[in-house]
């Protein structure tokens, strides 16, 4: 192993893959402090560039911009109090009041110190913890696959933001989109209505684009012009602002978080964005003062911040290992090593085993980079906040188009794109979570092609999906989550009863 | 009308999936498919319809369901507001119609016409449309719209073209 990797630092210390790195690194942290713009965007729009590269420098790039996505967004949380990427929704909890308190340099300083500390936590954990899972899943079969697949599409129905059933509604809207074109195993035409490109399916990038970037364009169009954003400029940083007492102090709680944002980073359908708010409220709750937070402690940031990069390692372990992706910009990966003809899963360590090492390797400098470019360049990043809403959205637009044509130069993918862009933007208006769609979207053609398999395999018998134990389990597991959305789905509308009530008696 | 769509939003959303469902049963119809197969090609368009046509039902029972028991005890007109959930967006009496409803025309018009313009021509037009319509009146200057319209385009050209290799949509001008 350790040559594997020392063959990995081989291949990503070349000049391309550094530069590709950095620039990776730079753009991510830029569209993560920019609120509206995300990580998921970022990856989506660069994507199409690493078509020419070779998979190594074309993975450098991707892994660039999601830890510095990832990273970013805890700028914006301070300085301005908007949280710049989901990932960093609770850093404002903290951060903003410790800025509005005069310490905003100090936020800064811990904020970019333990997201490198939590991300290098997550990439020691993926980079030990693949090689054995991934020779494990090499035993998995069809049926394991195929409860996989249903397993990671319930979860991230149930666990989406919002009412459980538009969750799985969404999730169902993935699938058949995915359906559109020949059918796996016997290649039969489905919902092609006689058109030619259709045949093929439509294709994820202008599907991801549309969804993620296109939607969430429109959305920040609808305020775009009364954007009336207070940076804090005035700060001074001298060093990462902790102390070494202080630093020491928070041992327990970056442990707690990393774990925490590993943990959910691993499971499908979540990462970065609900990690950073359960391992905000676990330090809350074990912290001994939990009357502080909200008023600007560190233990605040240093959870947050630790959680939302850990998970990002935590979210490549599955599509590494099983080439499950876990959440949106894991999908895009998937798609980033597809382009590449790498298919990823177990095969993967066995096949382009120097490939997988890369990517490891790679999120390790982009990790010790991000550090270093916040650390030096803050003020920059800083200032690119105040580039006005109505200049940046129309170029973003633009590069979506660039985006959506480059991979096939097909005008019928440009068309994919509007019509995703303004199918996304209708299922957000009206309280749809998109993430299921995508998911479905992948998912979908991975559970059918594995249950059409499986009844290859077993002769048209169903009964090998519940007695082989991994299968088994999985399913097991996804019923009981089923059912205990149902109960959560119930014990809110009760909720909402009451706090209506409530609102009434005032 | 609006407001009735607002009210019913749930139920509205509910009876289109169902339609929808329906739509795509009776397209799986024409999915040809081995004669022996339990599992074949129609099987996984049947079973989303028939999932999502039940997701709607019980999408549209569970609104008015709440909707009535949150009416019984605090009128009707908060529970409206207490059952329709609005995503985490701007409040709709802030949101600038204009803007979005313009945006998207803007898209349409672009893709449209971009085989004939071509990538570059087609996206200084199309950048400096966007700008007109998002940038508040007060801040319009036209000089530095057309400045930056021209400038993004040829810099993404040169920089896709040249360094990433990738081909831009070419029109029948450029």
């Amino acid at each position: 192993m350790l040559t594997m990797i020392l063959n990995g630092f081989n291949e990503v210390f070349a000049l391309q893959p550094m530069l590709l790195i950095i620039g990776g690194v730079a753009t991510g942290i830029i569209f993560g402090a920019i609120p509206g713009l995300t990580a998921t965007m970022a990856v989506a729009l660069c994507l199409p560039l690493t078509f020419g590269m070779t998979p190594i420098s074309g993975m450098s790039l991707l892994v660039g911009l999601y830890i510095g996505g990832v990273s970013g967004g805890l700028i914006s949380a301070i300085l301005i109090n908007i949280p710049g990427t989901p990932s960093s929704i609770s850093t404002t909890f903290d951060g903003a009041p410790m800025a509005q308190k005069g310490l905003a340099g100090k936020a800064l300083g811990a904020g970019m110190l333990y997201s490198f500390l939590g991300g290098l936590f997550s990439i020691i954990i993926l980079t030990f913890v693949s090689p054995p899972l991934a020779r494990f899943a090499l035993r998995f079969g069809p049926f394991e696959y195929f409860a996989i697949a249903i397993f990671s599409l319930t979860m991230i129905a149930t666990v989406s933001a919002g009412s459980l059933i538009k969750g799985l509604l969404s999730g169902m809207v993935g699938v058949l989109l995915a359906t559109v074109g020949v059918a796996p195993i016997d290649a039969f035409p489905r919902f092609t209505f006689g058109m030619y490109e259709l045949s093929g399916g439509f294709n994820l990038l202008p599907v991801l684009i549309g969804l993620f970037a296109i939607s969430e364009i429109l959305k920040t169009a609808e305020a775009a012009i009364n954007p009336d954003m207070k940076v804090i400029q005035k700060y001074k940083v001298k060093g990462f602002g902790l102390s070494m007492k202080e630093f020491l102090g928070q041992t327990k709680n970056f442990f707690r978080s990393s774990l925490i944002g590993t943990g959910i980073g691993i499971l499908p359908g979540i990462g970065g964005g609900t990690a950073n708010i359960i391992a905000y409220i676990s330090a809350k709750k074990a912290s001994k003062h939990p009357e502080k937070f909200g008023t600007g402690v560190l233990d605040g940031v240093v959870a947050s911040e630790s959680a939302n990069n850990a998970a990002v390692g935590g979210a490549l372990i599955p599509l590494i290992t099983l080439g499950i992706p876990g959440d949106t910009v894991t999908a895009m990966l998937l798609g980033g090593l597809m382009i590449h003809g790498l298919a990823p899963g177990p095969m993967l360590f066995v096949t382009s085993g120097n490939v997988v090492y890369g990517i490891f390797v790679a999120l390790f400098i982009a990790n010790i980079i991000m550090l270093a470019m916040e650390f030096y360049g803050m003020r920059i990043f800083v200032r690119l906040l105040d580039i006005p809403k109505y200049y940046l959205l129309p170029v973003i637009m633009a590069l979506c188009v660039v985006g959506a044509y480059g991979l096939n130069n097909r005008v019928f993918d440009v068309w994919s794109l509007v019509f995703f862009g303004l199918l996304g933007y209708g299922l957000l208006k009206t309280g749809f979570p998109l993430p299921p769609v995508i998911l479905g979207f992948i998912l979908g053609p991975i559970a059918e092609t594995n249950l059409r398999r499986g009844l290859m395999l077993s002769k048209g018998d169903f009964t090998p999906f519940l007695t082989r134990p991994i299968a088994a389990i999985f399913l097991g597991i996804t019923v009981i989550s089923i059912a205990l959305s149902i109960y959560n789905e119930q014990r809110r509308a009760r909720q909402r009863i009451e706090e209506a009530a409530q609102e009434l008696q005032k | 009308m609006l407001d009735f769509f607002r009210k019913n939003r749930d139920t509205a959303l509910g009876l289109m999936f169902i339609l929808l469902s329906i739509g795509v049963y009776i397209a799986s119809f024409s999915i040809r498919e081995m004669v022996d197969i339990s599992v074949g090609p129609r099987f996984v368009p049947r079973l989303v319809a028939v999932v999502m046509a039940v997701l709607g039902v019980v999408l549209i029972i569970q609104n008015i369901v709440i909707r009535r028991k949150i009416a019984e005890k605090v009128g009707d007109d908060l529970a409206v507001e207490a059952v329709t959930e609005d995503p985490d967006t701007t409040p709709v009496d802030q949101i600038d119609h204009r803007a979005v409803l313009g945006t998207i025309l803007l898209l349409i018009l672009y893709v449209s016409l971009i085989w004939t313009f071509g990538f570059v021509l087609m996206t200084i037009l199309y950048l400096f449309c966007q700008f007109w319509v998002l940038t508040p009146k007060d801040k319009r200057r036209w000089w530095l719209l057309i400045l930056i319209a021209v400038l993004v385009p040829l810099g993404i050209n040169y920089l896709f073209v040249n360094w990433f290799r990738l081909m831009l949509p070419s029109g029948m001008i450029w």
